[in-house]
């Protein structure tokens, strides 16, 4: 097609002017076979937009997903009968519960299981303990009353024991407010779904949200270093105390404890100087409840406890100098706080604790400047455990008549607190994994500008995986399998919200990539355009000349 | 056929030239003309050539790092050059750009004999009146000459010479070309070909006129069925070109020991990720553009450099093979990733041939001013925006699009000189169509 018959000889003029028309069409048609067969398509492939296809549809049914906690709760009396009774009457009342798919079982007991226990102690250590994760037994002790005036004692592990005279009522009782605390949870789901219709209730809005790691800092603050020399191993006091119960919280995050000192800071409030009216002219200085709050904020400007991206719970020890000690806090009727114990705690943030140093070592004039003093570690780790166990969502519990709780010796937690805390965690993360995911799903398709590259799919897809599975994990009541999941989908659908690469091309909407083109495209392709109405031209002017050849 | 005396005016030229290079080579401006960005890219530049040799002497792969962009053959060729005859370099860059020259000067004689024979056959044929348009045999003993100079002289070839880039060997091939392609040797022109294709990518699209010169060579001494005799001997070319690349390749693989220097070499020429400020038009847009677009922006710009132009203007000029090639090599010079001085300098050489389209160029005197005033504002408005850093990159983007769009008209009016003077001298120099007197004009 390239070559043609240059000069045949004898060939007209006429021939050879239609030729070169021929040739100036055939240029014609390349540019516009170039720029429209070959440009086109490339500009199409290589300026899409890199998406990866989502399961939209079973983000939107997530919204349908219906997450319920079952449970194993078995009864073992040692009338059968009673048991029977009991369990028919639990399961009447917890019949209408909405997030609970409660099964009750009644387990025979044995006569000897008991014969060797002196107290409620010991049948903790017994073989009929439940080992599994979210499983309770309530136990029917004959004789409660020799250890103790409650008719229902809660045990350490995942126990409760209950005396011959309990009603399935007062059971029941228990069960709700104290195990499963079903209205908490629901609060808790609804205050993240619906923000602006319900709140978190008290213990909620005291826990620390969800997150894989918190960070722990540990300040103390002296604000008169040479006159006060503390003599404290703040390191080994955290291991020693501190150290098993973040152990045994392991499961539900991972923990980063840093302990710092802080010099010349103080409280920046005007405690009142009291003189007691016992009659001794001991001084001492109050400091009113309703202005706690305003040591909080100029304390935390000099803690530098923002430097990473988990939340970070402070814990503070004020130990104030022997001229303003000894500092104790007033309640709002005019009264010391109970036990002696001056701390006070603020939700989702940390704890304070103003430990006074001992009045011998301050008015005791003889030793010189600095005057050394060791605090007490057991007291203020005390306090500090007390709060972290506040802080992290074991909530105080409300006060049921003839109803307690055997006394913690060493372990820090109760399991059944734990498995408590397991099920408000798992919920939190599913819904907090579900909303995450359905508001994503809604901006992705909205907005078609945004890229969804490999690595967000792939987190999509494991959180809608993991919040499938983590429900009927749930469902079976698998509680710490389903903790698991969902916290990998908690994360997996954080990350994928909050990943750089989507916003690549965000802000180069479709309207401006118009408007780089066309100054580019459109000169080069207007000649071409013009070009084609003579090409179509000249090819129709063919193939009438080459009918009318044939009709001829 | 040859004139004694042109013959040894021409031989003075070399000497002249030769003397100029030479000194320009021994003095203080070397290294200045050879760092100027407008002389030496990333692709030509002795420098990158050194780094290489040193390195592949210490045993390292040079195609390994992201500096050195030679074919093996020639990181062979310069190591051997630098290690044993460092001091003879100079010297053998100038005799590479006297021969090109000489090179030039008989490819120019050549083609003006078969100008003139061609306008023989083709005199029945043209209109009346039109006498003064043709050429007489007195015609053809200049143009040579005046090739020869413009190569020797131009200041933008000199400045290419002196600044010891590779351009001059690429420059040498592609004459060879030329000539090979006028004289109808299918093998050597093939092999050079392959050779200035193996270097930069572009000259193969002088594949096409050269098909066109071999298969007319072929089919005017034969009698039989010209078009299939044609169509046979540019499959023929183009087979002998593809397996002389193919050699090349092979041999460069052997050489170095792998195929990395494929990606420094043709992947750098087509992906152009160096965005060095050069005379071309590719680093400006790729500085700006944003990383999802790059991919469609280089497609366009390689077809614009090879494929958009190729097919039309061969449709245009199949009968004039030799100023097809001329175009191609100047729209190579504009629209390449890589251009220097140096290409520019070789088709302004090749112009003098078709001195008898000037008297039909509308715009040479707005093209000469373009190239005198965007060559001497280059440097000036380099030297505000690097060291006085009061002007930016735009200044010099500009200077340099002024430039390139000056070669754009250069290109477009000897085009259409030359289909003026055709239609001219087919329809009568004035043509009365419809009662005026008609003239060509782009549009």
């Amino acid at each position: 097609m390239i070559l043609k018959e240059e000069t045949s000889d004898g060939s007209t003029k006429g021939e050879d002017a239609e030729d070169n028309d021929a040739y100036r069409i055939f240029a014609a048609i390349a540019y516009a076979v170039v720029l429209i067969v070959i440009g086109l398509p490339l500009w199409w492939k290589t300026t899409d937009v890199y998406r990866v296809s989502l399961p939209y549809s079973r983000i939107a049914a997530l919204d349908s997903l219906d997450v319920t906690l079952g449970m194993n709760i078995s009864i073992s009396t040692i009338d059968p009968a009673r048991g029977g009774r009991l369990v028919a009457d639990l399961k009447d009342i917890f019949k209408t519960s909405k997030l609970f798919q409660l099964t009750f079982l009644a387990l025979p007991l044995e006569k000897k299981d008991l014969a060797s226990v002196h107290s409620p102690e010991d049948l903790e250590n017994a073989s009929l303990q439940p080992r599994k994760p979210g499983e309770l037994l309530l136990l029917e002790v004959p004789g409660l009353s020799r250890f103790t005036a409650n008719h229902v004692l809660a045990g350490l592990k995942r126990t409760v024991y209950f005396s011959s005279e309990t009603t399935a009522v007062k059971l029941s009782e228990v069960l709700e407010s104290w195990l499963l605390q079903e209205k908490s949870l629901r609060q808790t789901v609804a205050a993240m779904t619906a923000p602006t219709e319900t709140d978190q209730d008290r213990s909620g809005r005291r826990r620390m949200p969800t997150a894989a790691e918190y960070d722990i800092m540990i300040t103390v603050v002296n604000p008169e270093p040479e006159k006060l020399h503390l003599n404290w191993d703040l390191p080994q006091a955290v291991q020693d105390y501190l150290e098993p119960l973040l152990q045994e919280l392991s499961l539900l995050a991972a923990y980063a404890v840093k302990s710092q000192w802080l010099y010349f800071v103080t409280l920046n409030v005007q405690p009142k100087l009291v003189t007691e009216t016992s009659g001794s002219g001991y001084q001492h200085y109050a400091l009113a409840e309703d202005i706690l709050p305003q040591i909080i904020t100029p304390l935390e400007k000099k803690l530098a406890s923002h430097v990473s991206r988990n939340p970070c719970l402070n814990f503070i020890v004020y130990i104030p100098p022997c001229e303003a000690a000894p500092l104790h806090i007033y309640r709002r009727q005019g009264m010391r706080v109970k036990g002696g114990v001056d701390a006070f705690l603020s939700p989702r943030w940390g704890g304070i604790v103003i430990h006074n140093p001992s009045s011998l070592i301050c008015h005791n004039t003889s030793v010189p400047e600095p005057k050394e003093y060791s605090p007490d570690t057991a007291a203020i780790m005390g306090i500090f455990l007390a709060q972290l166990r506040l802080l992290m969502g074991i909530p105080e519990l409300k006060e049921i008549s003839r109803v307690g709780q055997l006394p913690l010796s060493t372990v820090s937690l109760r399991q059944w607190e734990f498995d408590a805390l397991l099920r408000v965690r798992t919920l939190e993360q599913l819904t907090s994994a579900k909303l995450t995911l359905q508001s994503l799903s809604q901006l992705l398709g909205e907005i078609s500008n945004i890229v969804i590259n490999d690595a967000v799919g792939s987190s999509i897809y494991r959180a809608v995986n993991c919040v499938e599975h983590a429900a009927d994990l749930l469902k079976t009541g698998q509680l710490d399998q389903a903790f698991n999941e969902s916290k990998e989908a908690f994360l997996s659908a954080e990350a994928a919200f909050t990943d750089p690469s989507l916003l690549a091309l965000l802000y180069f909407p479709d309207d401006q990539k118009y408007a780089v083109y066309i100054p580019l495209f459109l000169p080069v392709m207007i000649p071409v355009i013009l070009s084609l109405k003579s090409i179509h031209a000249w090819l129709f002017g063919r193939m009438n000349f080459k009918t009318k050849l044939k009709e001829d | 056929m040859k004139s004694q005396p042109m013959d040894n005016l021409v031989y003075l030229e070399y000497a002249v030239a030769g003397i100029i290079r030479y000194w320009l080579i021994n003095s203080d401006y070397k290294q200045t003309i050879g760092d100027r960005v407008e002389i030496s890219t990333s692709l030509n530049s002795w420098r990158k050539v050194t780094e290489g040799a040193y390195l592949y002497s210490e045993g390292i792969n040079p195609y390994v790092g992201d500096n050195f962009h030679e074919t093996p053959l020639g990181l062979i060729v310069f190591n051997k050059l630098i290690s044993h005859i460092p001091q003879w370099i100079g010297i053998i860059f100038i005799v590479c750009d006297l021969v090109t020259a000489h090179v030039l000067y008989r490819t120019a004689q050549t083609f003006m004999s078969e100008l003139f024979s061609r306008q023989m056959r083709k005199k029945e044929k043209y209109a009346k009146g039109t006498e003064t348009l043709l050429l007489k045999q007195s015609d053809l003993v200049l143009p040579p000459v005046y090739v020869a100079s413009a190569y020797l002289f131009n200041p933008y070839i000199i400045f290419s010479c002196v600044g010891q880039t590779t351009t001059v060997f690429a420059n040498l091939c592609l004459a060879f070309t030329f000539l090979l392609m006028i004289k109808g040797q299918r093998i050597a022109c093939c092999s050079v070909l392959a050779l200035a294709t193996l270097q930069s990518l572009y000259p193969a699209t002088l594949l096409v006129p050269a098909s066109i010169y071999l298969a007319r060579a072929e089919s005017s001494s034969s009698l039989e069925d010209k078009q299939s005799l044609r169509a046979s001997s540019c499959i023929l070319t183009v087979v002998t070109f593809i397996s002389a690349l193919l050699l090349l390749l092979y041999i460069s693989s052997e050489l170095t020991g792998g195929w990395e220097f494929l990606h420094a070499t043709y992947g750098f020429i087509l992906n152009v990720p160096d965005l060095r400020p050069n005379v071309g038009l590719f680093w400006y847009f790729f500085t700006e553009m944003f990383e999802n677009f790059r991919l469609l922006f280089i497609c366009v710009f390689q077809i614009n450099a090879t494929l958009l132009y190729l097919v039309p203007l061969t449709f245009r000029l199949h009968d004039e093979p030799m100023l097809l090639a001329a175009s191609l090599t100047a729209l190579m010079a504009v629209f390449k990733s890589y251009p220097s001085l140096g290409d520019v300098g070789f088709y302004l050489a090749l112009l003098p041939m078709w001195k008898h389209l000037f008297n039909f160029m509308q715009q040479g005197f707005v093209v000469g001013c373009s190239f005198l005033i965007t060559s001497a504002m280059g440097p000036i408005v380099w030297h505000l925006w690097i060291y006085s850093r009061s002007a930016n990159a735009n200044f010099y983007f500009g200077v340099t699009l002024a430039f390139a769009t000056a070669q754009i008209f250069l290109v477009t009016d000897i085009l259409l000189a030359y289909i003026n003077r055709e239609f001219s001298l087919y329809h009568g120099l004035h043509h009365k169509g419809s009662g005026k007197t008609t003239k060509l004009v782009l549009e």
